[in-house]
């Protein structure tokens, strides 16, 4: 693959991805980002013995834009103000659902 | 979805995919993620309590309900575009599950740890310089 197609796939990739995760978190709120983080370590996890130009594209671009830790922050201290078991559980579960879910990915290859 | 809003989302988003690769390619990759997970947290600290301070003259007082499920900013182009394109779950957790599977469970633990004190510190003290610069104004 080329430098120009891989530099046209990488856009692509990262717009596709910010955007699915945009839309899922306005239409699903904490959940959408939560499964949208799951879904997409899990499918890292898949494609961590990948490399070159589909790595790059997939893996960096789109899954990298795809999956977000600075989203959920805001959504974190929104669940506090109803409750911080609520938060806390949603953080805890972000992470250990998306290292479980790469895990899985890993050992799947 | 407003097209405009949607535009803002997917350009900020390549922006900060570029980022994060550009970093990726300069430092050791754990490091990298950490740099971008941290700034990205910042950012989103800034964004959101600035927007906070100058739309509703307070914090937002969001209820968990159907009329409040959107992400909170000023923009989502940056918040949700650029900082969450910057940042990276999905790399977050290969690393902790690359350590996990060669048994490396403190080594994970750190790594795990660092990055939560590290955008969490971020995230409030960014929300702190934007809280404490608007309570200095008359």
């Amino acid at each position: 693959m080329t430098v120009f197609a891989t530099a046209v796939g990488f856009g692509v990739a990262a717009a596709v991805g910010a955007l699915l995760r945009w839309r899922a978190s306005t239409t699903l709120g904490p959940g959408g980002t939560l499964l949208i983080n799951i879904a997409g370590a899990f499918a890292l996890g898949l494609l961590a013995s990948t490399s070159g130009a589909l790595a790059t594209i997939v893996g960096t671009a789109g899954l990298g834009a795809l999956t977000t830790v600075s989203g959920i922050f805001p959504e974190s201290a929104r669940l506090m103000r109803a409750s911080p078991l609520l938060a806390l559980g949603y953080v805890s579960l972000t992470i250990t659902g998306a290292t479980a879910a790469a895990t899985v990915g890993l050992r799947l290859v | 979805m407003s097209l405009r809003v949607a535009a803002a989302v997917a350009a900020a988003g390549i922006v900060g995919a570029v980022i994060r690769w550009s970093v990726a390619t300069q430092v050791d990759d754990n490091w990298a993620l950490l740099i971008v997970n941290v700034m990205g947290c910042g950012i989103v600290g800034w964004a959101t309590a600035r927007h906070e301070r100058t739309r509703h003259r307070g914090p937002v007082r969001h209820g968990i309900d159907s009329t409040s499920r959107s992400v909170a900013g000023p923009s989502p182009g940056l918040t949700a575009g650029f900082c969450g394109a910057l940042t990276s779950m999905s790399a977050l957790a290969l690393q902790l599950a690359r350590y996990l599977d060669d048994g490396r469970i403190a080594t994970a633990a750190a790594w795990l740890g660092l990055t939560a004190a590290a955008c969490t510190a971020a995230f409030v003290m960014s929300r702190l310089a934007v809280m404490l610069s608007y309570g200095r104004r008359p």
